[in-house]
C-alpha cells in the first residue's frame, strides 16, 4: 500500500540539524522512498537532546551493522512500514490483530527467511527512525543500565537484532550477560550482530522458552524483554516465569507497544494502563513508566485516536 | 451534511486542524499531519462514516481530497 506522493527535499525540509550516523540513515532512506520524509519530520521534530544523543549513538551501531550494505536494510525498513500500514488498516476496521495464535505467525512469518531478515533488517533502522523506539532506548540507556548495581547478571529474552544486549554486555557493572529465544535463525542473527559489534563480554546465548519449566532461583539480577510480549499468547504467564528466576530486588525492562498492529502481533494490549497491569500481576513493583507515542502523535492524540504507544517499564521483583 | 462537509469534520478531527478546509485540490503535501499513517486512518474513518469499502490498490491512488469525494460518491451511488 503507497501513501500520498510528498514532494522530495526542500533546502532544511524539516529534517535539518541531525548528527552524522542518524543523516546517513535518514538520507539512505530518503533516498530510496522519498514518500516517507512527512513521516520522518514527525518523528524527528519533537526530540529532547538525549533522545537525539541516543539515536545518534545507536545509529554508530547501526552502521557497524550494516557495514556497506545500508540499502538492503532500507529495503526492509521500507517493507516493515509497508507491512504495518497494511495491517493498520485491519486494525482499525476489526479493533484487533489479524492473528492471535503463535503456531499461526511462526508458520507465516517466522518461518518464511525472506520475510524475516527483511523484518529485522527494518527494524534495526527503526531503532533510529522511530521516535518511540529511540525514546525508548535513551530510557533504556539512562534509566535502567545505569542503575543497575555492579556485579549484576543480566538476562534478554528475545534479544533480536541485539543493539540491547551488546550495550547490556558491554557495561562495566554487568558480571554475565545471558540471551535465550526459541528460534533458532534468531539467536542466529543475535549471533552474528554481538560478532560485527565487537567488545564486551561472552554472552551466553541459549535456545529456550521462558514458557517451559525454568525451575526457581536468583539466577538474574537485571532481565530485558524488550517488544516480545505482543508476540506471545501468554505474555503474563512468561512474565511470571521470568519473576521467577530473578534475584529478590531484581529489576525488569519491559518494552510493549499498545494498539501497535503488526503481521506477528498476536496480543494486544488497549491502553498503557493495561500494560502495567500486566506487569503488576506477574508480581512486579513498577519505579518508572515510559509512555512513548509513535508517528509524533502526543500522548493525548495517541489515546484518542488509538495509535501505537511502546509502554516501556521498570520494575522491581519483590 | 453533504459528503465534502462530512469529510471535512473528519479530517479536521484526524488531522487536529479546525481550520482545514476541505477543497478538491488539497493533497497530503500542505497538511502536515497528513502522512502515510494518517491517510489509512483517514480512509478507515471515510469507511464507517460513510458505510463504503475500499480497495487496497484505491487507497494509494486517492492522492487529493477531490479523488477521494469522487470515490465516496461512486460508491454511495453504486
Amino acid at each position: 500500500m503507497s501513501a500520498p506522493r510528498r514532494p522530495v527535499a526542500t533546502p532544511g525540509g524539516g529534517l535539518e540539524g541531525l548528527a552524522p550516523a542518524t543523516r546517513a540513515v535518514v538520507d539512505a532512506v530518503l533516498a530510496d522512498w522519498p514518500g516517507h520524509r512527512g513521516f520522518l519530520v514527525k518523528s524527528f521534530r519533537d526530540r529532547d537532546e538525549r533522545t537525539a544523543a541516543a539515536a545518534e549513538r545507536v545509529a554508530r551501531l547501526v552502521a557497524r551493522l550494516t557495514d556497506g550494505a545500508l540499502a538492503a536494510h532500507v529495503s526492509g525498513y521500507r517493507w516493515m512500514c509497508e507491512m504495518v500500514l497494511e495491517e493498520e488498516v485491519h486494525f482499525l476496521r476489526s479493533g484487533r490483530y489479524r492473528h492471535s495464535s503463535f503456531a499461526e505467525v511462526a508458520a507465516l512469518v517466522y518461518g518464511n527467511a525472506e520475510e524475516m531478515g527483511a523484518y529485522m533488517r527494518g527494524l534495526l533502522l527503526s531503532q533510529v527512525l522511530w521516535i518511540n523506539h529511540a525514546r525508548a532506548l535513551e530510557f533504556y540507556l539512562r534509566e535502567y543500565l545505569a542503575s543497575l548495581p555492579p556485579g549484576y547478571r543480566h538476562l534478554e529474552v528475545g534479544p533480536g537484532h541485539g543493539l540491547l544486549l551488546h550495550l547490556a554486555a558491554g557495561d562495566p557493572a554487568c558480571r554475565a550477560a545471558t540471551a535465550w529465544d526459541v528460534s533458532e535463525a534468531s539467536l542466529s542473527l543475535t549471533r552474528d550482530s554481538l560478532r560485527r559489534l565487537g567488545g564486551g563480554q561472552e554472552v551466553a546465548i541459549e535456545r529456550r522458552s521462558v514458557l517451559e519449566d525454568l525451575g526457581e532461583g536468583e539466577f538474574f539480577d537485571s532481565v530485558v524483554i524488550s517488544e516480545v510480549c505482543e508476540h506471545l499468547e501468554q505474555a503474563p504467564a512468561a512474565l511470571r516465569a521470568l519473576r521467577g528466576v530473578m534475584s529478590r530486588g531484581g529489576r525488569i525492562y519491559v518494552n510493549v507497544p499498545v494498539n501497535s498492529p503488526a503481521v506477528d502481533h498476536i496480543y494486544l494490549l488497549e491502553t498503557p494502563e493495561a500494560a502495567r497491569a500486566m506487569v503488576e500481576s506477574a508480581g512486579f513493583r513498577l519505579e518508572s513508566t515510559l509512555v512513548a507515542p509513535a508517528a509524533g502523535y502526543t500522548e493525548e492524540r495517541a489515546r484518542k485516536l488509538r495509535t501505537a504507544i511502546s509502554v516501556v517499564m521498570i520494575a522491581r521483583a519483590g | 451534511m453533504n459528503v465534502r462537509q462530512r469529510l471535512q469534520q473528519l479530517m479536521r478531527e484526524l488531522f487536529d486542524d479546525d481550520a482545514l478546509e476541505a477543497r478538491d485540490d488539497l493533497t497530503a503535501e500542505e497538511v502536515p499531519e497528513w502522512d502515510s499513517l494518517a491517510h489509512v486512518r483517514l480512509i478507515v474513518a471515510v469507511e464507517k462514516e460513510f458505510g463504503v469499502r475500499f480497495a487496497s490498490t484505491e487507497v494509494g491512488e486517492i492522492d487529493s481530497v477531490g479523488a477521494l469525494v469522487r470515490r465516496i460518491e461512486e460508491k454511495l451511488a453504486a
